[in-house]
């Protein structure tokens, strides 16, 4: 009898491989999603003031939107990839549901990155439309040129934001695979959470009170490990091809 | 000759028959290397533990016999040892049959044996 | 070392148990035949040795270890079955191509030439194939992946008869140059007997019979003759199955035992039984079998 040994690590490794190449479909979404959100965007805000005869209007044009659209995309891939489907996919290669879980993972750290830095540089692609399209006068927000570092810390707390949009979307999904009414047992926590308020006083803790990006981006971190730590926990017994 | 998975006979059993069956016909000689296991699942589509069952019977029977790591030989007067063998097995069973089937139908010795002797003539 | 060793496993399903107790040992390098009635729990069996679902109690061991959540037993493991499921985003071609980086003894050679002569597309995706060729993909994937423990649950539903014919040679001829151990469940005996060494026969969640295929051939004979005769030569004898012909012959199958040999010398009607008649027998819940609804 010959057994092969194959190490967590190399299982790991080819199934993110696999999974990039299976899942690569999601780009077509993250584009339509970024396009939408410049042409959406781009109108943003306005406001105006009118002196003697003279009118100011001031257009804002941002990505906040883009960014909304991808979060809300996150969320529904983490949540996909924990359906059904996608579980027995891997169950007819080599796989456990460690294995599967951390793959699930780093596959998605991979695509925040990618939706990271694309939706950032949408921004880039936006002020180029604008330029092109319009007759205004321009006051561009500081660019990378300026400010390299503040550059890089505003894309690692996208990524990690995205990161952890797509964690929520995982675990969601996986209480909702264990059994629904523990999904719907964590929603109705999270209205009542809501509702009192306290839900809002966390975030704030989290999101609002950092003195820098480079903090929020660890605590975000943070919680979305422990998201996956928690998800895996509960997928060790569930079922295949059941 | 095709393996009949529903005869009465185990499928080693064939096996067995169709190589005896091959020495009778002289296809394999006295020394002679037979068929391995293996290429005996491949003829006839069987598992090969159940050729070399098939193998194993023949070498209780001292009909092939075995050099290690070689393969399995046709022992020396091989034929003369089935045809022995068929005699004593298959026409004592053959008898039994026909002798149970007399009695059900009340045939008596005598007719039996004019039976066989009417039979012989003919053939 | 025994590659499955299953100590008393049971598994339930809400109300029903589709394991009772199931306990036995495969060793190295066999073609097993997991045989019994529908629902008898073959599937249930496998997908606990594919480490798919977890047992409730007993234990089990693939390669000396519990396959569930275990990757050793993963790799070197595989269950094909109809449930199979491949991402719809890749082709059959780069399926064939993902996996060699998961099975180690992937035989990519094997693959593409079975690939060739079934003359399926590779430009395909999994889930758009007909049931007979999704079959055909999933076999040859089996196959390929050259692993220790290959099991196939009803591999041929959905092949027509030359693909399953073929099917079966393919199986015996890459086991003859690569041995090791396959487990293959089907309700169709007679169609796999010629493959098998082995027979593990299951009914009701419980192992019945597990032997050699020419054992589990003789563990049982019909027994055919008068009523008083047949009651008297299979006195004390286990009955799997009787029936009244005529309304004076009765025609019996029980366990085989060397006082049949006596009842032939008195004029009884012995018939030896194929396997798959002899499984069918052995796992039949009523004495009378479908003769029993026309009365």
């Amino acid at each position: 009898m010959f057994l092969s040994n194959s190490s967590l690590f190399s299982v790991v490794k080819a199934q993110v491989k696999y999974k990039i190449n299976a899942y690569n479909g999601l780009i077509y979404s993250l584009i339509i999603l970024q396009v939408l959100g410049i042409m959406l965007g781009g109108v943003a805000g306005s406001s105006g003031t009118s002196i003697n005869n003279t009118t100011i209007s001031l257009n804002t044009s941002t990505i906040d939107l883009s960014f909304i659209f991808v979060s809300l995309l996150a969320i529904s891939v983490g949540n996909l990839i924990t359906t059904k489907a996608y579980r027995y996919d891997d169950f007819s290669f080599v796989a456990t549901r460690l294995s599967s879980s951390i793959a699930n993972c780093i596959v998605l750290l991979i695509f925040s990155c990618f939706a990271g830095v694309t939706t950032y540089f949408s921004g880039y692609v936006m002020r180029l439309i604008l330029r092109v399209n319009s007759s205004y006068e321009f006051v561009d927000s500081p660019s990378i040129l300026n400010d390299p570092l503040s550059f890089l810390l505003t894309i690692i707390a996208i990524i990690t934001i995205l990161w952890m949009f797509s964690s929520i979307g995982y675990i969601a999904g996986t209480l909702f695979q264990k059994h629904k009414l523990l999904f719907f047992g964590a929603v109705v926590i999270m209205v009542m959470l809501l509702i009192a308020g306290t839900w809002v006083r966390i975030s704030e803790a989290i999101f609002v009170e950092n003195g820098s990006l480079l903090i929020l981006a660890m605590k975000t971190i943070v919680i979305t490990i422990s998201l996956f730590v928690i998800s895996t926990a509960i997928s060790k017994r569930l079922g295949v091809r059941t | 000759m095709i393996i009949n998975t529903d005869s009465t006979k185990p499928i080693y059993v064939q096996i067995a028959e169709w190589l005896e069956n091959e020495i009778i016909a002289e296809r394999f000689t006295d020394d002679e290397k037979v068929y391995s296991q293996y290429q005996l699942a491949e003829l006839f589509n069987i598992n090969p533990a159940t050729a070399a069952k098939g193998l194993t019977i023949l070498v209780e029977d001292k009909i092939l016999y075995k050099k290690r790591g070689l393969g399995m030989f046709v022992a020396p007067e091989a034929k003369m040892m089935i045809l022995e063998k068929r005699r004593s097995q298959t026409l004592t069973k053959m008898v039994t049959d026909i002798v149970l089937e007399a009695k059900r139908l009340s045939v008596t010795k005598a007719e039996l044996i004019q039976l066989i002797h009417n039979c012989e003539v003919e053939i | 070392m025994n590659v499955i060793d299953c100590q008393k496993v049971s598994k339930g399903f809400r109300r029903t148990n589709a394991l009772e107790s199931i306990s036995f040992q495969l060793t190295d390098q066999k073609i097993t035949g997991v045989i019994g009635r529908n629902g008898a729990g073959k599937t249930t069996l496998l997908k606990i040795l594919a480490g798919l679902t977890k047992h409730k109690s007993g234990e089990v061991n693939v390669f000396g270890k519990n396959p569930y959540n275990n990757l050793m037993v993963s790799a070197n493991s595989i269950l094909v079955d109809d449930q199979m499921t491949f991402p719809d985003s890749l082709t059959l071609e780069e399926l064939l191509r993902s996996a060699p980086a998961f099975y180690k003894r992937w035989d990519a050679q094997l693959a593409s030439r079975l690939f060739q002569y079934f003359k399926l597309d590779s430009k395909q995706q999994h889930s758009k194939l007909s049931k007979g060729a999704r079959a055909t993909f999933n076999m040859i994937f089996g196959l390929s992946t050259r692993c220790e423990l290959t099991m196939f649950d009803e591999p041929t539903n959905g092949m027509d008869e030359a693909v399953r014919t073929d099917f079966y040679r393919a199986l015996l001829k890459d086991y003859i140059t690569h041995p090791r151990s396959i487990l293959i469940s089907s309700h169709h005996l007679a169609e796999i007997e010629h493959l098998l060494e082995d027979i593990l026969l299951i009914h009701n969640g419980n192992v019945v019979l597990h032997d050699s295929i020419d054992e589990v051939k003789e563990f049982a004979v019909a027994v055919q003759g008068p009523i008083a005769d047949v009651e008297r030569w299979t006195a004390g004898e286990k009955v799997f199955h009787s029936k009244i012909i005529d309304g004076q012959r009765l025609y019996v199958v029980v366990k085989n035992n060397l006082e049949l040999e006596r009842a032939r010398l008195e004029g009884a009607f012995i018939q030896v039984l194929s396997a798959s008649e002899v499984c069918m027998y052995v796992t039949s819940e009523t004495k009378g079998g479908i003769d029993d609804v026309f009365k």
